[in-house]
């Protein structure tokens, strides 16, 4: 009787997911008919968009842009995942420190990070070095944000409790506060990787001299618009894997928190 | 909270003044202040133009997130069969698409906007579709008892009980859409500030580009602020799940 | 007569608030606790109770007098001095197992004894076989059990309990009275109970003090003369702990009315 529930449960879930990549094959084919029909050179074919994304990732577009766009990526999220977590503990934990900086955080983080692309170029000139400044200083607010938030809100009866137990100073902070706060963390650090791949392609298009979003702007510029669009895809594949690893790392380090929150959703 | 306004200033300034941050790069407070007084025309034109093509967009955006995130926050198989999209969808960094937006729909308001509505398309409608999916059960069994149905149903119960994830995806919306608003322009060159601080920048006058940079900022930091404040006073329901949890 | 273990010597405590309104939760409390004694506070709600429990067990410091601990001042919170909170949901570390929840407060002794103190301790408790267990997937009078292990598994001097049994049934509240009423005779430590049921009070304790309204005060002290050990189905009989309950409860109520007097106007 409840083996056959949990069957039928199981049955209905793997239903769900194949029905979500019907989805995503009743979208492609809209884009091709679309394509065809229309028939304009500004709008290629799917079918003609993959096989150009077939030739890209096995041409030196891997070595030449995948490949350093994905290190200015790494360097720039985990910077600023790093300094977003530390300066978010300090501010939440402390609340002088929060009601000082409230102000100039809520500014620095409404200022739409592109505009800072210009002082950049001056600064650090054309190249990786600007690019992962950029994606630093974009990222950094979702972390630094929910890890301040999320601090500030931790239960009193938390923080006392682990003081009573004798925990304090690093070990207060290692064993009780960081823990308590992850899984904030890992919701902002989320938005954050997707926000770093946003103005990373902002700012390798305005000042790259290699990378997927020069690639992509180069390739447009040349005419060759099918190759756009494939330098599209290869960051949407990117975004989605960059997002399922997270998922993954985020299910295993976060066992505990099902529980509480009760199975979660998506 | 005025203190801190007061020391990053001050650390702005001890930065220009003591030259850790060449003078090419960075210009002083004062010379940013004068260029914002001096060029408060060009500037608020341009501000002006940013903040149309923000509006368009996010207006856009939200009629298409709230209405197609209800429909498919209402159907399972709805839901599943668009799952696998949105998750790519979601993380795809829309503004990749700046130079396929500039080929087909050329240079101006129309593509602009256009981005903007796509990018903020998907905050919105993805916690639409969360909220709506979230609403109690009880709730609705309640509200069936009381009579309602249908589009009463869910313009009296649904809507309302969504309201509190709908605003927080808006308000993600809103800083977002300003982004990309400000991208386009620096890419496209397409008036605004993002065109007007890139210009200055070309032209080598530092004073000009902080004024606009700082001027970028306002315009942010209004908005989310104002949004943020609107929201309380519209949706006080909001704060009790924060409260009660 | 012995030394007490610990002693407050007219201790007041003043709380400022946030936007620096000043709040004089006691005025002058005085009271000892003998090694091994069980002595209750009750009062009526909003007495600031938990206010001087957390005083008393070093995680403030009195605003005047002060509080003893074996005959020197404590300053901050102390190895000898255990809590147990009443949300045993907030307190218990929900990403630990709860046998590491309970190694937490073993984290003085020598690594290699700290695994058998554990273990002893959850049986002391009845849980053992539930070490792998997240706090989540057990009950509530579980969870407070494994809350209680961990104070204990420390060996202290002194128990605190602030509300513990609030936040469960009636019947397992019964329960969990007598699993600390079973460690309190079978070990050497004394106990502080801070609660709001009278019965529960008079039903552990040696001693009853009864605080008045804030500013609080102690305004009774009452004697339990009821034979040991306790239970639940014969003492609560006796006609002395019927007396007993009743000439505390007309104490609390005596204070409470004040209280409410005030507070309507308020």
């Amino acid at each position: 009787m409840i083996a056959g529930s949990r069957r039928a449960a199981r049955l209905q879930r793997i239903g769900f997911w194949a029905l979500g990549w019907v989805g995503l094959g009743v979208a492609m084919l809209v884009w091709q008919v679309i394509a065809v029909v229309d028939h304009s050179p500004l709008i290629p074919t799917f079918t003609s968009t993959a096989i150009a994304l077939w030739h890209l990732l096995t041409s030196s577009f891997v070595t030449g842009n995948l490949v350093p766009s994905m290190i200015r990526l790494v360097i720039g999220f985990v910077v600023s995942a790093v300094i977003g977590i530390v300066i978010g503990l300090f501010t939440g934990y402390y609340r002088a420190v929060r009601e000082w900086t409230t102000a100039v955080f809520d500014f620095a983080r409404s200022l739409p990070t592109p505009l800072l692309i210009p002082v950049a170029l001056v600064l650090f000139g054309l190249g990786g070095t600007m690019v992962v400044v950029i994606i630093a200083s974009a990222a950094i607010w979702p972390v630094l944000i929910n890890t301040s938030n999320a601090t500030a809100a931790l239960e009193p009866t938390l923080v006392d409790t682990a003081r009573c137990l004798g925990l304090r100073g690093p070990a207060l902070l290692a064993k009780v506060i960081l823990p308590a706060v992850s899984p904030k963390i890992f919701a902002g650090l989320r938005v954050a990787i997707s926000v770093s791949l946003a103005v990373l392609v902002v700012a390798e298009i305005l000042g790259g001299s290699s990378g997927i979003g020069y690639f992509i702007s180069s390739a447009q510029q040349s005419f060759q618009i099918t190759n756009s669009y494939a330098g599209v895809l290869v960051l949407c594949l990117l975004g989605w894997i960059a997002d399922s690893v997270f998922l993954f790392v985020e299910r295993r380090l976060l066992v505990w928190q099902r529980g509480i929150v009760g199975g979660g959703h998506g | 909270m005025i203190g801190g306004v007061a020391v990053a200033v001050g650390l702005w300034e001890v930065a220009s003044v003591t030259n850790l941050v060449s003078s090419t790069a960075l210009a002083s407070v004062n010379a940013t202040a004068a260029a914002i007084v001096e060029h408060a025309g060009a500037l608020s034109s341009a501000a002006g133009q940013t903040l149309e093509a923000w509006a368009v967009g996010l207006f856009i955006a939200t009629v298409a997130g709230v209405l197609v995130g209800t429909l498919v926050g209402r159907s399972r198989i709805a839901d599943a069969f668009t799952e696998t999209l949105v998750r790519m969808m979601r993380p795809l960094p829309s503004l990749a698409l700046i130079p396929i937006a500039i080929l087909i729909a050329g240079l101006g308001l129309k593509m602009t906007a256009g981005l903007v509505a796509f990018t903020s398309f998907w905050p919105i409608f993805i916690n639409t579709r969360y909220g709506v999916d979230q609403v109690e059960n009880l709730l609705l069994e309640t509200a069936t008892t009381l009579g309602l149905r249908r589009t009463a149903l869910v313009r009296k119960v649904v809507l309302p009980a969504a309201a509190p994830l709908i605003a927080s995806g808006f308000q993600v919306a809103v800083s977002l859409a300003l982004s990309v608003t400000v991208a386009v322009e620096l890419v496209g060159g397409t008036g605004g500030i993002g065109s007007y601080v890139l210009a200055a920048q070309q032209a080598n006058v530092v004073a000009n580009m902080y004024a606009g940079i700082v001027v970028g900022g306002i315009l942010g930091w209004v908005l989310n602020t104002g949004f943020a404040a609107l929201f309380r006073r519209l949706l006080p329901w909001a704060n009790r799940r924060e409260g009660s949890a | 007569m012995v030394d007490p273990v610990l002693e407050f010597r007219h201790v007041g405590v003043t709380l400022t608030g946030r936007d620096g309104s000043i709040n004089e939760v006691s005025s002058d409390v005085s009271l000892t606790l003998a090694p091994r004694e069980f002595v209750s506070i009750v009062g009526p709600s909003g007495a600031g109770k938990t206010t001087l429990l957390r005083t008393a067990a070093g995680l403030r410091r009195p605003t005047t007098g002060e509080v003893l601990f074996q005959g020197r001042p404590l300053t901050d919170v102390q190895n000898g001095i255990s809590v147990v909170f009443q949300e045993y949901n907030k307190s218990l570390f929900p990403w630990l197992s709860i046998f590491k929840n309970v190694a937490m407060g073993a984290r003085r002794l020598a690594p290699a004894e700290r695994a058998a103190h554990v273990r002893a301790a959850l049986e002391s408790v009845a849980l053992s076989g539930f070490e792998s267990r997240y706090p989540w997937e057990l009950s509530g009078g579980m969870q407070q059990r494994a809350a209680l292990a961990r104070a204990l598994v420390s060996d202290p001097k002194v128990l605190m309990l602030d509300e513990p049994f609030a936040s469960v049934d009636a019947l397992t509240r019964g329960l969990l009275e007598d699993v600390v009423g079973d460690l309190w005779e079978r070990s050497s430590f004394a106990s502080l109970l801070v609660t709001h049921d009278v019965g529960e009070a008079v039903y552990l304790s040696d001693r009853v003090l009864v605080l008045s309204a804030r500013p609080s005060r102690i305004l009774a002290e009452v004697e339990i003369d009821l034979p040991r050990p306790r239970s639940q189905g014969s003492t609560r009989q006796l006609k002395r702990f019927v007396e007993l309950e009743a000439q505390v409860l007309e104490l609390v109520l005596q204070a409470g009315r004040s209280v409410a007097g005030e507070s309507a106007s308020a």
